[in-house]
């Protein structure tokens, strides 16, 4: 440890660590754009300048080491000039597209202009520009707004471990981009819409949507693999619009991969299932409820209900399996419960200093394997078409509670076959599917977007999912449709027609 | 908008270098710890037989250095002397910098320009003569210096200029009479 | 004092650049003698020599090889810079074209002074001759055991090969270079580290002009005393300077450090051409702050050029006659700095770039009064506040130009055009 100081502050600090990193972890602002807590110092947009005692010319804190009795000075005359200066140069090019830029609001130029820029533009030259440039499905290169950080190009050769971005050209028609015109392959694309400090890389998923003062920030998991990415959802109006990466350093760092963001198309998706039905008729909630009940009731009478088949899948919370565990064991008496899950992955979990493609997506597409695995006691199948073959025997009936059964299928055909010898089928879900077509039963269920409770990740942490928007229609999660379940009159009369 | 993005795949207009260039690459491979380093040699070898450095080409270095696209076509964008257009048969790169230009050096390009018919950076209609201006070619001695394929001319004046402009064409004319 | 030729004594004589004649005319003699002594003794005397870098900043040479740590475990190396691209610099050229086993002896004695095995000597790529003649010498020298493995049974290794570039100024920095030297774009590293400690593949390297290292065969054959007194006090030995613009004998020429400027432009070089007045001088390459006419009676050594606000830099001086307009000539090399600057930093990115608009305005006849001290303001902003000194090369003579010559900067904008006359005679005719 070496004792420093930073203006009126006395500090003990590590002996590996730089001016910037010691001001950052005791709450000292100096201002910077290229320095990211997890990519290499780059320096170069010298922002971070300080006057450091003893040193004739202004240091980049993000490049100086510390050392003992070191006096670091960020309010000087000099400091202040040197950071309007930085700030001047870094506008003359600019152009002024904050009213139709995503990043405001979010923006750190836009922030520092305010802080620690001048009022007057003295530029007077015409301005460099760039085309737009398309990078693929996931986002749009303004290069005109760009200010050289290198953080995006840092970003996917050294934490993506994919070296797509780089520098061409030199001096001030450099670009950042990629070869001749490429599309970006990275499965972490999406990162750099947040690594990018500016406007200059923007997510095609979110673009022009909202204001990101307008929205309502909720944290949240991501329910795209067995991972469990802490993430914020953004939501405006009841539309979940947007979904970021939340730091957590032992699950997902700061990070999040695209297909994880991609998750919420499925909240506002066509195929949502929002109403109940019975025989394919439009039904009250309420109504297909009793019908169910009455199902229930009717094989406990013939005396079938230890025949009857709940499977349940891994995209439900921990809560809404235990209330399926029960509904199954007490409710109907059967001990014949199933599990769509995935499988652990035989990677290393934790974050290690290897590039995200080698270990951050993990195999396992299901948000809550672990957890289900310990809830019910049971081992899973990926498929229902696996669950189904996997269980040959004697059916009274088969209940299925899921959240996208339409991507856990399996053999459609072997499944219709299955299911054909089956007294009934009743799916409650979040999505319609092929299966849900055959049942006898639909019940709507909340998305991951609209319920509250806790999934486990792969390495075993139980962290909470949060409702963000209210569930569509009808829907209701699990743990209320099993409550309501039970409260459900149990004669004939409920059954509709 | 536009969606322009293609991907490239390998084998497009694939390049094939003469087997003595590749050798020469494997040679300069020997002079260094690690392969990237022999980067700009291979570019320069590549470019000698070419005469430019195609995107297929710069594919075909990549593929032998086992270096990421994009870096090698950041290497080549950030350095003058790579040519990513075809130029005319001969290249005059004459320099403007500050003691060429004391020495007549933009009186001497536009001279140059005007007999050509054309601006700096623009070939001649019939490929015979490409013309830029360059910065300082280390011959400041010698001003005003002119490049005539990588040659150096120097001293030059409007006379000597035009000259080597007949002597370059009666150059290239014997060569159709060869070739 | 008799002017006596070090460097170029050999310059004019018949197949100079091959080593029979280079032996013949003890060649190789330097480096067998650093052979016999430690690298310790060689540093000392290379230090007691007061030899200072002559690509531009002058470091001392024997400092900068002491900076290499003695116990690191990894590969260390020499770069020889012969990037030669200031404007107004022509001296390296001669050297490797004329004398490459000068520049091949005096390296090889710098890498066992480091312990280094491996030397790359980068040339520039526009010099094919050079380049060459380089490979053609190291050839030579291998075969006659002068490089390559155990070398005259010293047990010493010293392995040389020419690396070229492509068409870059800012290689000549010394951290763009090894990057260059890695393959990379070459855009300078921040520091610290310095090379000394992590440069090139790494380990620690030392990067030296082709100049510097042609002196020290002569400094380990005569001795640190003899370079010493050629010059004045820590500014030893001579220099190649090299004069081109407005004189009668532009050229090469080899004085002694601490040669009057005043002499080197009217007694060496003949004075202006045509009998003309001079107006402005650059003493050091286009980096260095310009001299008014006034100014030119100074030592050419760095330490007295530092003393009146400018620097000896390369030596390349470049002369402007009365008939020269300066706006011109400040927005000339501004336009230089803009083309060659590697784009990584704000300042220089973006401010060397705005210097060069301004300046183009103005001299294009579209200037405006508040754009002289927008020039000084924007050069303050630069200055100091860069990863490499471009920013610094850009800035100081822009300053320099538009202090010392502020009255026709103010003339050119208040009148719309050049001020010199309606023909702009001072660019040739």
């Amino acid at each position: 440890m070496v004792k420093i100081r930073i203006d009126d502050m006395e500090i003990q600090a590590g002996e590996d660590q730089t001016v910037l990193q010691v001001a950052l972890a005791h709450g000292i602002q100096i201002p910077h754009f290229c320095f990211h807590p997890r990519l290499k110092v780059a320096g170069n947009c010298r922002m971070c300048l300080v006057e450091i005692e003893k040193m004739p010319k202004l240091q980049i804190a993000c490049g100086t080491n510390v050392r003992e009795g070191m006096v670091v000075l960020t309010q000087t005359e000099r400091v202040k000039k040197a950071r309007q200066a930085v700030m001047e140069f870094l506008l003359i090019n600019h152009p002024l597209d904050c009213p139709v830029c995503d990043q405001c609001g979010e923006c750190r130029l836009q922030d520092y202009s305010f802080e620690y820029g001048k009022v007057e533009c003295r530029y007077r030259e015409s301005r460099r520009t760039f085309p737009r440039m398309d990078l693929g499905e996931t986002l749009v290169r303004d290069m005109n707004r760009c200010i050289h950080c290198t953080r995006c190009i840092r970003f996917l050769r050294d934490v993506a471990g994919q070296e797509e971005l780089g520098l061409a050209e030199r001096g001030g028609h450099t670009e950042v981009g990629t070869y001749v015109e490429m599309a970006l392959e990275s499965p972490f694309s999406l990162n750099l819409a947040e690594v990018c400090p500016v406007g200059a890389l923007t997510s095609k998923l979110f673009r022009f949507k909202a204001r990101p003062w307008m929205m309502d920030r909720t944290p949240t998991l991501c329910p795209g693999c067995s991972r469990g990415c802490n993430a914020t959802a953004w939501a405006y109006r009841g539309k979940l619009l947007r979904f970021t990466p939340r730091e957590n350093e032992a699950v997902n760092r700061c990070w999040m991969c695209d297909f994880g963001r991609r998750c919420l198309d499925r909240v506002h998706a066509d195929d949502r299932l929002t109403w109940a039905s019975v025989r394919g008729q439009r039904v009250t909630r309420s109504q297909a409820i009793a019908a169910l009940s009455a199902l229930l009731e009717e094989a406990r009478r013939a005396g079938t209900a230890g025949e009857v088949w709940v499977i349940a899948s891994a995209s439900l919370t921990n809560e809404e399996l235990e209330a399926v565990s029960r509904l199954a064991r007490e409710g109907i008496g059967t001990a014949r419960v199933g599990l769509l899950a995935g499988q652990p992955d035989e990677r290393a979990f934790g974050p290690l200093d290897t590039p995200l493609s080698e270990w951050f997506i993990r195999k396992d597409k299901f948000p809550n394997s672990r957890g289900a695995r310990d809830t019910l006691g049971i081992e899973g199948q990926e498929t229902l078409s696996a669950l189904l073959a996997a269980r040959p025997g004697s059916c009274a009936g088969l209940l299925v509670f899921g959240e996208d059964l339409g991507a856990r299928l399996g053999d459609l055909a072997a499944v219709r076959a299955r299911i054909g010898s089956v007294p009934w089928l009743v799916v409650a879900d979040s999505q319609r599917s092929p299966l849900s077509a055959l049942a006898q039963i639909e019940l709507p269920l909340s998305g991951f977007a609209e319920k509250s409770g806790t999934y486990t990740n792969e390495a075993g942490m139980a962290q909470k999912l949060a409702a963000v928007v209210p569930a569509p229609g009808e829907g209701q999660s699990v743990v209320s449709l099993v409550s309501e379940l039970t409260r459900a009159p149990r004669d004939l009369e409920g059954k509709g027609d | 908008m536009s969606t322009q993005t293609k991907r490239r795949e390998q084998g497009e207009d694939a390049v094939r270098l003469r087997p003595e260039t590749e050798q020469r690459v494997m040679e300069l491979l020997k002079r260094y710890p690690v392969a990237e380093a022999a980067l700009i040699p291979v570019l320069h070898l590549v470019q000698d037989e070419l005469d430019w450095l195609p995107v297929a080409a710069l594919d075909r270095v990549a593929e032998l250095l086992s270096l990421p696209r994009v870096r090698v076509y950041g290497v080549v964008s950030f350095y003058s002397m790579f040519r990513r257009e075809k130029a005319g048969r001969f290249r005059l790169e004459i320099c403007t910098n500050l003691s060429c230009s004391l020495m007549g050096a933009t009186h001497l390009s536009e001279h140059l320009c005007q007999k050509l018919g054309l601006r700096p950076g623009q070939t001649t209609a019939d490929g015979l003569f490409t013309v830029e201006e360059v910065e300082c070619l280390g011959a400041c001695g010698c001003a005003p210096v002119m490049l005539v394929n990588g040659e150096f001319h120097e001293n030059l004046d409007p006379a000597k200029l035009d000259e080597l402009l007949d002597a370059l064409r009666a150059e290239a004319k014997e060569g159709a009479h060869h070739g | 004092m008799a002017e006596e030729k070090v460097l170029s004594a050999r310059f004019l004589k018949k197949d100079s650049h091959r080593l029979q004649g280079y032996v013949k005319d003890g060649g190789y003699e330097g480096w067998k003698k650093a052979l016999s002594l430690t690298p310790e003794q060689v540093i000392e005397r290379v230090k007691a020599a007061s030899l200072r870098g002559r690509g531009g900043a002058g470091f001392p040479a024997g400092m900068k090889w002491s900076f290499v740590p003695k116990t690191v475990n990894k590969p260390k190396y020499l770069c020889v810079n012969a990037d030669e691209g200031e404007p107004g610099t022509f001296k390296d050229r001669y050297i490797m074209e004329l004398d490459p086993h000068a520049l091949i002896e005096g390296a090889a004695i710098a890498c066992f002074a480091i312990g280094a095995a491996v030397a790359y000597i980068y040339v520039r790529g526009e010099f094919k001759k050079s380049i060459a003649r380089l490979e053609q010498a190291i050839a030579e020298a291998r075969e006659a055991g002068f490089l390559g493995m155990n070398i005259l049974g010293s047990g010493v290794s010293v392995e040389m090969w020419v690396h070229p570039g492509a068409g870059a100024y800012i290689c000549g920095e010394e951290t763009a270079l090894i990057e260059s030297n890695e393959g990379h774009r070459g855009m300078p590293r921040i520091k610290p580290p310095f090379p000394a400690v992590v440069g090139l593949f790494g380990g620690p390297t030392v990067v030296n002009n082709v100049e510097t290292l042609s002196y020290v065969p002569h400094i380990l054959n005569r001795g640190a005393e003899w370079f010493n007194a050629m010059g004045p006090e820590k500014n030893g030995g001579t220099k190649l300077f090299g004069v081109s613009g407005h004189v009668k004998r532009p050229g090469l020429y080899e004085l002694p450090m601490g040669t009057r400027l005043s002499s080197i432009l009217y007694d060496t070089c003949g004075g202006i051409r045509k009998d003309r007045k001079l107006k402005a001088v650059i003493p050091g390459g286009s980096s260095t702050p310009v001299l008014t006419a006034d100014e030119i009676d100074v030592a050419m050594d760095f330490d007295s050029l530092a003393k009146i606000g400018s620097m000896l830099g390369s030596g390349g001086i470049i002369v402007l006659d009365e008939t020269t307009c300066v706006v011109r000539a400040a927005a000339r090399l501004a336009h230089f700095y803009a083309h060659e600057s590697c784009g990584q930093c704000t300042p220089c990115r973006e401010g060397v770039a705005w210097v060069s608009r301004v300046l183009e305005r103005i001299e294009g006849g579209k200037g405006r009064e508040e754009d002289l001290p927008l020039l000084l303001s924007i050069c303050d902003n630069i200055q100091g506040h860069t990863i490499c000194p471009l920013g610094d090369a850009c800035a100081m003579p822009i300053r320099a130009f538009v202090q010392k010559f502020r009255a026709e900067f103010e003339a050119h904008v208040r009148e719309a055009c050049c001020t010199m006359g309606p023909y702009v005679t001072g660019w040739g005719r």
